[in-house]
């Protein structure tokens, strides 16, 4: 049951018994009233007609008392008018009654509010004291009292019906209007319980609801006020979490970036070191394998002379090599040391090649413009540099190739080109020739004798003047290789 | 008759170390620079043993015996492997492609003439 049903219902109740209260106080105070005016009346007319009739007996009219009798009983109201003896018999009655034809006399009904009957009957005694021994008795309709009486009932009931049904609806607007707010205050808590902290009530009175409906705001707005911090901490931890997991993200990727690059470097390591077992291997072989040849065998004097230049020859190999690994080592560690002079390139490319073991098989050309070319540098470093890349050109030069040296000057600087017409190198190699042991897979490239160190030297020595070097190549038609060094001391 | 022994080596002086070596023990030698030349010679001379040097210009180790391997001619010629990488990949490579045995440098070279022995003896061509 609704708490409006329950209101109504209580109002309905109070409302319905305090007018039955008041509908029969009204009727039974209307039926006091009719009651006190019938009996006024009925001993008014009596206490008249006592009168009239003893008047009449004093001066002995005594066929004036039918007349008297008769006019009483043409009264409204009145049912009969009698006058009878002490023994209770009828002397006297008006001609409009029927008691003519009534045996015995009637009895007195006694006070009005008892009688059960249609007719109130009262005697009033003579007082006169020749005849004190006769009395009036009075019959009254109480039909005509009755008639009031419902009709009073009646009317009082149906106003009373209609002031119920007016104060029940009255009672239905009121308490709807008064529910309003706790209905809407119902409405607004159950949005705040399900999460939706927007909803306000408008604040209207002044009494307890309109303080719930105060609180009930000020309550949504502290939880409004506590979730948007909330939210906004959420927001912040995650947008400062997204962060961290970014740097971390960025971290985890440059570690692993650098442990790529660690792991590469620890394969280079590994290579290196297996390349220089390798490298080494050969020439030991041979030394060692000559050397053993000399004391064991029977040999002819040209013989031992041919093998004893053998083990020289690859001493001094296993010498170089181990001088490119020394090189080498000592450009990656950064401790070369360089004596700076002024250079003629052109002199110092000429007397480099006049050194080298050339092919019979390849020429070699020079074409210097103008004649005197300086540089600054390091004397022997500049050599190595000339004579790696020339015997790394010799090297990939087919049988009856060419190569081609150049040097000339552009604005403060030397450029020296060395050209083979070799098989060339790959677009995507030409980065990697300058890497230690790098060798191009292909097939030709495995008549390669050197330390695989060559070029890495080169490239180290070049970067260590301030340098510049770098490769060209057309695949099938060779490879040019370049470096630039400065002609002023500054560089 | 002296058996006969082909040495497919790029390096000059380690196939002059074994031809020195082989000869005084008794064995005829013929020398190959390169993989094609040694695949020329095999077929003209038909040697009893080869012995061959894995980095070789042009066609390598592997290759020369995969070939000398697939023709009916040269299939039974033993082939001594020889090489300065140490790997255990390149020795059981080696017995793949069907090589008998592989040397690793540096190698004594006095003891080769013994291990060709072995080998002629293992392959019934002494």
């Amino acid at each position: 049951m609704s708490y409006k049903t329950k209101l109504l219902l209580a109002i309905s109740l109070i409302s319905i018994t305090l007018l039955a209260i008041t509908t029969s106080s009204i009727i039974l105070l209307s039926k006091d009233i009719l009651f006190e005016r019938t009996s006024t009346k009925t001993d008014t007319i009596g206490k008249i007609l006592v009168e009239d009739i003893q008047r009449d007996l004093a001066e002995g009219i005594f066929n004036h008392i039918e007349g008297v009798i008769t006019t009483a009983d043409n009264q409204a109201n009145i049912e009969f008018v009698s006058l009878v003896n002490r023994k209770n018999n009828i002397i006297m009655y008006s001609s409009k009654s029927e008691l003519c034809n009534k045996p015995d006399p009637y009895k007195d009904t006694g006070d009005i509010g008892n009688i059960k009957g249609d007719i109130y009957i009262r005697s009033f005694p003579l007082e006169y004291a020749k005849y004190n021994f006769l009395s009036v008795q009075l019959g009254y309709s109480l039909a005509e009292m009755r008639k009031d009486l419902n009709q009073i009932s009646n009317r009082a009931v149906y106003i009373n019906a209609g002031v119920v049904i007016f104060i029940l609806f009255i009672a239905w607007f009121i308490s709807g209007k008064l529910l309003m707010p706790l209905v809407e205050m119902k409405n607004a808590a159950d949005q705040i319980a399900n999460g939706n902290f927007s909803p306000r009530l408008t604040v209207k009175t002044k009494d307890v609801i309109g303080e719930l409906a105060a609180s009930l705001n000020n309550m949504a707005n502290q939880l409004d006020e506590l979730t948007n911090n909330l939210n906004q901490k959420i927001q912040d931890a995650t947008s400062e979490l997204q962060q961290v997991n970014k740097e971390l993200h960025n971290k985890t990727a440059a570690l692993e970036d650098s442990n790529k690059k660690l792991k590469e470097l620890d394969k280079l390591k590994s290579e290196f070191v297996s390349m220089v077992s390798h490298e080494l291997r050969t020439p030991l072989t041979a030394i060692i394998g000559f050397s053993n040849t000399l004391s064991n065998l029977k040999l002819s004097d040209e013989q031992k002379e041919k093998y004893l230049k053998i083990i020289e020859s690859e001493g001094k190999r296993l010498a170089g090599l181990i001088e490119d690994f020394l090189d080498i080592s000592k450009i990656e560690l950064g401790i070369i040391s360089s004596k700076m002079t002024r250079l003629n390139i052109a002199e110092l490319i000429k007397e480099t090649i006049e050194r080298i073991k050339i092919p019979c098989d390849i020429k070699i050309e020079m074409n210097f413009l103008p004649d005197s070319l300086y540089v600054f540098g390091d004397r022997d470093r500049i050599k190595q540099v000339i004579l790696n890349i020339t015997d790394n050109a010799i090297r990939y030069s087919k049988p009856g190739g060419k190569i081609f040296i150049t040097a000339e000057k552009t604005m403060d600087e030397i450029t020296v080109s060395i050209k083979d017409e070799g098989p060339g190198i790959k677009k995507e190699d030409l980065k990697k020739v300058f890497d230690k042991f790098f060798r191009s897979k292909d097939s030709i490239a495995q008549k390669s004798r050197g330390s695989g160190l060559g070029l890495a030297i080169v490239k180290g020595i070049i970067e260590m003047h301030n340098g510049k070097i770098w490769a060209e190549s057309e695949p099938g038609k060779g490879a040019a290789f370049y470096f630039s060094l400065s002609s002023s001391e500054k560089a | 008759m002296a058996k006969k022994v082909l040495i497919i080596e790029d390096e000059d002086s380690l196939s002059e170390l074994i031809k020195v070596n082989l000869e005084a023990c008794g064995f005829c030698t013929i020398q190959a620079m390169d993989g094609e030349t040694g695949l020329k010679k095999t077929l003209a001379e038909m040697p009893d043993v080869i012995i061959l040097d894995i980095r070789l210009p042009g066609l390598n180790g592997w290759e020369v015996c995969r070939r000398l391997k697939t023709d009916s001619h040269t299939r039974d010629i033993p082939v001594i492997f020889l090489s300065a990488s140490t790997s255990k990949d390149n020795e059981s490579r080696s017995k793949e492609v069907g090589g008998a045995i592989f040397v690793t440098k540096p190698f004594d070279a006095a003891l080769l003439p013994k291990i060709v022995d072995k080998i002629l003896c293992e392959s019934g061509r002494e």
